[in-house]
């Protein structure tokens, strides 16, 4: 395909790959990746919030909560590969803690596997949206809590009535680049189980058609199906949340200094 | 009485305090155990590595499984592979953005807000999708396994043309009327009075390619082909395959490959922390 005379076939890769089943389970693998986007948007908020607090060694802490992000997802990946390990720490721990009483098989389970990747995902993302919503709490001027501490609101009032509406622009930026990265996992499926065990995604399915069985015709179908899919979500999250704007002109009237 | 008053909201101050480090403690485990068992591991014998139960500390501790990894794998090669192409990657985005912005921002020509709309339009495409088609366009080039094939498709970054042209677009008229009248030409007006105003958002892209080039990995995987090129994140995976369960090599490589960025976030930490606000902010 590559060197050699290629040949028109109209849509055939595209029937090929309706009748290939990797493509519906890489498709509603990819679909099931969303549920992490929830949970990581408050985890990551609450981390924020915990390490916005003006105390003693609360910046080391922001680091050691960062490490993950910094350290990249390959390490991290294959570090939790041995975590995952039939014989690994973790099966110990619940076993120690009788939380379970046979092994899981966290990376070979069917059932299991891709919620064992998900979770890796979930856990190197957080100090990622951490830093980000620290800096969205940062930007909030302090005068509005002095203000709303004088009129006698309680810590949770300042927090549903001040912290939340101002930190709406931050929550979507969030929500949108946490839905693009789960969209777009590899590195977690390609490293803790290379694809097997139901865990394919149309991103890791793209290349393994290509790079692994070297079919290109069909991997480059399925990327344009796949570009499809990430173009229409993203419009739906742009009409959603009004971020339609974002390559317009933006109205930016700066007080002269 | 009002002695004992004051004694309990000390107290429960100190409850407050010591429960909010607790919280913080714990929640820095969960981030640096996997790190931490990692490290056990790699200092284990072989042995003990498949022991059950499993040892928290590994006795009698040796430096094996480093001394193995390190003569049979070129970590410094990968290392240097690594630099190369994020050095690259940074120097391009920072160049060609902050190049592709100054007219998109302060220059006045026709068509100019149609050329903006285009250049950001590729943004809402993926690449997903062009995964196959670019890895054609490098083999047709004949750039399959080089630098310059890993760097070349996220050279100019679109996001990074957006941050600067917000931050051109911030800088008062009257500045750059006073360098005219003073008889700077375009050149010199961009490179000596434009540039260093956006120099911070400058370095917050520099920062934002440096941790997307560094962490870099599907792309270089498919591009590169000789060991010796491989960047640490691919020469890692490779390794991953290659010891496949001897977690004892494996983990000593992850340590080799993590501490050098460790020390270089500690001693940078600030701005990445700032490059995002930065970013943020505009």
């Amino acid at each position: 395909m590559l060197t050699g005379e290629t040949k028109w076939i109209g849509l055939e890769n595209y029937r090929w790959l309706f009748n290939y089943k990797y493509f519906y389970i890489s498709l509603a693998n990819t679909l099931k990746y969303l549920i992490v986007v929830p949970f990581i948007q408050f985890a990551s908020m609450g981390l924020a919030v915990l390490v916005n607090q003006k105390i003693p060694g609360i910046k080391f802490f922001r680091t050691l909560f960062y490490v993950p992000v910094i350290t990249g997802s390959v390490i991290v990946s294959i570090a939790w590969r041995w975590i995952f390990d039939v014989d690994g720490i973790l099966n110990y721990i619940l076993m120690s803690l009788n939380i379970i009483e046979e092994p899981v098989l966290w990376l070979l389970d069917k059932n299991v596997a891709l919620f064992s990747c998900m979770f890796v995902t979930f856990w190197r993302g957080l100090g990622y949206y951490m830093i980000i919503y620290l800096a969205g709490l940062q930007n909030i001027p302090s005068e509005l809590y002095e203000a709303a501490a004088l009129d006698g609101a309680s810590s949770f009032k300042k927090f549903t009535r001040i912290t939340i509406p101002l930190l709406r622009p931050t929550m979507l930026l969030c929500f949108v680049l946490s839905t693009m990265s789960a969209l777009k996992v590899f590195e977690e499926v390609f490293l803790l189980t290379g694809g097997k065990n139901q865990t394919t995604t149309l991103m890791f399915e793209t290349y393994n058609l290509a790079f692994n069985t070297y079919q290109f015709g069909r991997s480059a179908a399925l990327g344009l199906i796949y570009s499809a899919f990430l173009i229409t979500l993203t419009l739906i999250q742009f009409k959603f949340f009004g971020l339609g704007g974002v390559g317009g002109e933006k109205k930016r009237e700066k007080p002269n200094k | 009485m009002r002695k004992k008053g004051k004694n309990q909201i000390n107290k429960k101050k100190l409850i407050k305090i010591s429960l909010n480090y607790a919280l913080l403690i714990i929640l820095a485990l969960f981030f640096i155990f996997p790190f931490l068992w990692a490290l056990s591991t790699s200092l284990k014998t072989a042995t003990d590595v498949l022991t059950w139960p499993p040892k928290w500390i590994p006795q009698p501790a040796t430096l094996d499984a480093y001394k193995y990894v390190i003569e049979n794998v070129p970590f410094p090669r990968y290392f240097l592979n690594s630099l190369i192409i994020t050095a690259l990657g940074i120097i391009f985005n920072v160049v060609f953005a902050s190049l592709a912005a100054y007219p998109l921002a302060r220059l006045e020509f026709k068509g100019r807000n149609l050329l903006f709309f285009l250049i950001l339009l590729p943004m809402m495409i993926p690449i997903q999708g062009g995964l196959i088609v670019n890895f054609i366009t490098i083999l047709n080039l004949k750039l399959f396994d080089t630098y310059l094939a890993v760097v070349l498709p996220s050279a100019v970054s679109i996001f990074g043309i957006f941050i600067m042209r917000q931050n051109y677009l911030s800088i008062p008229r009257d500045l750059e009327d006073a360098a005219r009248i003073d008889g700077c030409n375009e050149f010199q007006l961009w490179w000596k009075i434009m540039f260093p105003m956006v120099r911070p958002a400058a370095t917050a892209l520099s920062i934002i390619s440096f941790a997307g080039f560094w962490n870099a990995f599907l792309w270089p995987l498919i591009v590169l082909q000789s060991q010796t090129k491989f960047p640490l994140q691919v020469g890692l995976s490779y390794l991953n395959s290659m010891f496949e369960q001897n977690y004892r090599y494996i983990t000593a490589s992850l340590i080799i490959a993590s501490i050098p960025i460790l020390v270089f976030f500690f001693f940078t930490q600030r701005y990445f922390i700032e490059g995002y606000q930065g970013a943020l902010k505009q």
